[in-house]
């Protein structure tokens, strides 16, 4: 775009005004942006027990077995005291793949520590039921594993989109 | 993307080498260009839309600034305007909890803030960014029109995450018009392997011995304090001059030469000399924009005192969001003050090695207020130094260290200092094949170490 | 003065030369080079291409775990890590890893003291289980390491914290809650001529087990005399886990004993209860053509293995363990009809049903001092949630 070096008023407005536009254009973007970095992992720091009490008023998590730190240990691998709370549900029955994991962990370490084991977790289900157990699997592919912040989900089954939104929404 | 990386060295490096080299001198700077994207997008691959922001942006303010070149007032409105979007932009990262932090110690309130991972290199690319915008400003140089030139200025990898912060005016000629041939690519090679080898097989093994001397937290032995600082005091150097040295390496390999960044530091005889030779291109930086545009010495002694204590804080500052950083800043400020207007003639008159020792201890003391985020463990240390709260002179922990690490002091410290590469550089010319010999082992050396860590991030990477 | 550039120039002609076909070769190789999928001198599996999907892209998830993989699958990596472990060496470098190097050739792991708050939960488990079965015998043997035992082999210096202190408390806490505590360490103090750890490895040779044993048997009222045993080696080429993990001596190879009994030998069935087989013999002689022989003491760690031996009285025994008593399980089994191993590791189902089921008489915690004041895993067994 050719232009000319201030010679008059006129070219001084021909000029500003492009420059004007770029500016407001790239602080806005910016100011989007840094948004968006801000918002996308942050999460309120809600202690466990307001997330625990909140879930556990929901029956369809209630009605599953509530786990302890044995179990979080065979199937996630991870150490109760590793972490800054945890909720553990899952069904009685081997052959169900219904299981909801809700953890705080302490760092962001920890969470992606967790969010790996998750992950691993979600995919040895997959291979232990793969070949014959076709409503499981179809649960294991629409298995929610995610992390916001220091909280790390893991929710398969029925209800799992219902879960994870309530959880999104406690955070 | 690091440096110090297996797949770097041997996948990154080697194809893009194979395509710069044999790719017609025309596409070069778009390779160039591309190529720093995906190794800035490799480390990062939310942030290098921050870092192309941030190039973009320089680039059309710089533009504009010389076109308003006639106008000082509007100069000095858009001036403001890059200022504090950059300085937003860094805030944000890197300055905003430490911000909320100390504001909320002053009303004894805690503020809690999410925790923004920082992206790598931000404070080198803005402050490289800015040094063009200021040049423009006080014209020494002209505005690049032309995108492709300033994109490599701005987004070349090889000083893009760790400095050095390369000037436009020095390599603007380069951006359009280099050379390349087997000859500078070997110049970049030895300057490449001897800052691999600096920060892999000496900062690396020296950051061991202080990691095992502090991490226990248990109280040191005078003897133990001693030989950690010192162990710390070499990390530091040889991991920054070696990353600058590979910067500098590569940017050979590419055809551009930039300025050296270190020059033995540790051989300086006066914490003023030492300043003009240790991160250099910061403390020029820090010199031409801030010093010199507040007055620097050719004002009121009373003004000019405000002035150093303003950079070397605002030095400190860059170093770190924390106050000890500001510390070790104001530390130096009053050191550079102390020995312009009183220890001057001394430090003239007694013998060198004295004088060295003088600045070492100095630099030394300096580097426990740089190494110890928390104030408690600062004193402690700096109170161990002096044998107060020790465990006594010297325990089994110091006495193994200094077992451990004794050969390792041994090479570093000629290593520091300019004789044993001058050394060298004879046997260079007398038998280029033994020495290119040397070469490739102290390489082979580094891999293996390489290939046995998880990689020892380098220490400035995230400022 | 010519002369002079010139012949720089022919140095940096050469860098010139040598240092991109290094680089460019070494990444050829290691693209036409087969993946690797275990390291047998690591003793763990190598990271394996990851999957390439827009969201670890994205995290940045994608681009650390190609790093891993590029790292584990560099071209001749053990090479390179004996390189560097020898560049140690020269340098001075006594300890690598949490492991010594130390004289006459012994790789010592160094100690790490507990936690306070991991040690009060084990022993507070321990205790409390002790007073809800206070009708099943209890002992422990908690058997101290190399770092201890052979501290003059330590190199000059070595800051190593006395593992006795720990121990000695440990005993104390134990013996006032019922839990008879067999103390090995005077017994292998005395042997120091024997071999009582092996060189490389973190484990106790099977002539330490056999003086353990003897200990033991005095407080646990075994009769020793029912067997006598001779020693044969199994293997000659043992390289244990230090070596791997500190990268010295990489290279020595050190002898295996079992323990025979002579004459007639009861016969004993061994149940993996997990795995659903079963053998004849302790040893499991497969794994000593792989690299960790010391794993053919019962197959190597499993959740639960049960020991029946056709003995006069019926004795049964609950060992829960750690790999030390791989070893020596050998010795207790002509005295007690049935034994049952647990690993508090792996075993997640309910201890107090198998107690009931097995109906045990006797329980011997059988570990080494260093696993066992890191371990989390037994407190979790004894009391679980």
């Amino acid at each position: 775009m050719a232009y000319l070096y201030g010679q008059n008023s006129g070219v001084i407005t021909m000029g500003s005004k492009k420059y004007l536009f770029i500016k407001i254009g790239m602080v806005a973007f910016l100011a989007i942006y840094l948004f968006l970095i801000y918002t996308s992992d942050s999460a309120k720091d809600i202690p466990m027990e307001e997330i625990t009490s909140s879930m556990e008023s929901d029956e369809t998590v209630t009605s599953l077995e509530k786990r302890g730190r044995t179990d979080l240990k065979r199937y996630y691998q991870l150490s109760e005291d590793s972490l800054e709370g945890y909720l553990f549900y899952k069904a009685v029955s081997p052959m169900s793949v219904e299981e909801l994991l809700i953890i705080k962990a302490p760092d962001k370490q920890q969470t992606n520590i967790a969010c790996d084991s998750a992950r691993a977790h979600l995919d040895s289900q997959k291979q232990v039921f793969q070949g014959y157990g076709t409503d499981q699997m179809a649960f294991l592919n629409e298995a929610v594993v995610e992390s916001k912040g220091n909280y790390v989900i893991y929710a398969c089954g029925p209800n799992a989109q219902k879960w994870r939104e309530k959880f999104l929404s406690l955070i | 993307m690091v440096f110090s990386n297996i797949f770097f060295i041997f996948g990154f490096l080697p194809v893009f080498l194979l395509l710069y080299y044999l790719a017609p001198y025309k596409l070069r700077n778009l390779l160039l260009v591309g190529s720093s994207l995906v190794f800035y997008a490799w480390g990062e691959p939310v942030y290098v839309i921050l870092m192309i922001f941030s190039a973009l942006f320089h680039y059309f303010m710089g533009m504009e600034m010389e076109e308003l070149s006639r106008f000082p007032k509007k100069i000095r409105g858009n001036l403001i305007f890059v200022v504090v979007i950059d300085l937003l932009i860094l805030g944000f990262f890197k300055y905003y909890g430490f911000f909320l932090d100390s504001i909320g110690t002053v009303f004894g309130i805690s503020i809690s803030h999410p925790e923004l991972p920082l992206p790598i290199g931000i404070s080198f690319y803005t402050f490289k960014n800015l040094s063009y915008i200021f040049d423009i400003c006080q014209k020494k140089i002209h505005a690049q029109k032309k995108l492709l030139p300033f994109l490599v200025y701005s987004t070349m990898f090889p000083h893009m995450t760790a400095g050095p912060i390369i000037r436009y005016a020095d390599i603007e000629e380069q951006l359009t018009r280099r050379s390349i041939n087997i000859i500078k690519l070997g110049v970049g090679a030895e300057y490449f392997i001897k800052g691999l080898a600096a920060k892999v097989l000496l900062a690396d093994n020296l950051a061991g011995i202080y990691a095992d001397l502090t991490a226990s937290g248990e109280p040191l032995s005078l003897l133990g304090a001693w030989i950690a600082i010192f162990a710390y005091t070499m990390q530091i150097y040889f991991d920054f001059s070696g990353y600058s040295n590979m910067a500098i390496g590569l940017g050979k390999m590419l055809g551009f030469d930039f300025k050296k960044n270190f020059d033995y530091p540790y051989t300086s005889t006066s914490v003023s000399e030492f300043w003009r030779r240790w991160h250099i291109s910061l403390g020029s930086w820090f010199r031409d924009y801030i010093y010199i545009p507040l007055g620097g010495n050719r004002v009121s002694t009373l003004k000019h005192i405000r002035n150093i204590f303003i950079v070397w804080a605002l030095t400190g500052l860059w170093h770190g969001a924390s106050w000890n950083f500001v510390l070790w800043g104001l530390y130096y400020g009053l050191l550079l003050l102390l020995e312009k207007f009183i220890l001057n003639g001394f430090l003239k008159k007694i013998p060198k090695p004295l004088a060295n020792l003088y600045t070492m201890l100095a630099v030394m003391i300096g580097w426990v207020f740089f190494s110890q985020t928390d104030f408690s463990s600062m004193g402690k240390f700096l109170m161990a130094l002096i044998g107060i709260g020790v465990s006594g002179v010297a325990d089994t922990q110091a006495l193994f260290a200094l077992r451990s690490s004794l050969i390792l002091f041994l090479i570093a410290i000629p290593a520091s200092r300019p004789g044993l590469y001058q050394h060298y550089k004879l046997s260079m010319r007398r038998s280029p094949w033994k020495a290119a010999a040397v070469n490739m082992i102290l390489l082979i050396l580094s891999v293996a170490f390489l290939v046995y860590n998880s990689y020892t991030p380098f220490l400035y990477l995230k400022f | 003065m010519k002369k002079k550039t010139k012949s720089y120039k022919y140095f940096f002609r050469n860098m010139g030369l040598l240092f991109p076909i290094l680089l460019i070769v070494v990444f050829l190789i290691s693209i036409f080079l087969p993946e690797r999928s275990f390291s047998e001198k690591e003793n763990r599996v190598l990271a394996s291409k990851p999957d390439l999907t827009i969201s670890s892209l994205v995290s940045g998830q994608f681009e650390k775990k190609y790093e891993t993989y590029v790292n584990d699958q560099f071209p001749m990596r053990d090479m390179w890590v004996e390189l560097k472990a020898g560049t140690d060496l020269l340098m001075g470098k006594t300890r690598s890893n949490g492991v010594f190097l130390g004289k006459d050739g012994y790789l010592l792991e160094d100690f790490t003291p507990p936690l306070p708050d991991h040690i009060r939960a084990t022993t507070e488990a321990m205790t409390t289980f002790a007073k809800a079965h206070s009708e099943i015998t209890q002992y422990a043997l908690i058997a101290p390491n190399a770092v201890n035992i052979l501290k003059e082999k330590l190199p000059a210096a070595a800051p190593v914290k006395d593992q006795n202190i720990y121990l000695d408390e440990l005993f104390s806490t134990l013996e006032q809650n019922g839990i008879s505590c067999i103390d090995v360490r005077n017994t292998l103090k005395e042997n120091t001529n024997h071999q009582l750890y092996y060189h490389t490895d973190h484990h106790w040779t099977t002539q330490a087990a056999y003086f353990a044993y003897k200990e033991a048997a005095s407080k646990m009222d075994l009769d020793t005399g029912i067997c006598s045993y001779e020693q044969f080696p199994v293997t000659g080429s043992f390289q244990g886990t230090l070596s791997a993990k500190s990268g010295f001596r990489s290279h020595e190879k050190e002898d295996i004993y079992v323990f025979l009994p002579k004459g007639d030998a009861p016969s004993h069935v061994i149940n993996y209860v997990d795995e659903q087989k079963k053998s004849a013999s302790f040893y499991a002689s497969e794994q000593l053509n792989g690299r960790d022989k010391y794993a053919m003491f019962f197959n190597g760690n499993h959740p639960l293995v049960k020991i029946s031996t056709p003995t006069k009285e019926d004795r049964t025994l609950l060992v829960l363990k750690d790999s030390y008593a791989n070893c020596m399980v050998p010795f207790l089994a002509p005295h007690y009809r049935t034994i049952i191993m647990v690993d508090p590791r792996y075993y997640y189902d309910d201890l107090e049903e198998l107690i009931q089921v097995e109906n045990v008489q006797e329980i011997l915690y059988l570990y080494n001092a260093n696993t066992f004041f890191s371990d989390t895993s037994l407190e979790m067994t004894l009391s679980p949630q």
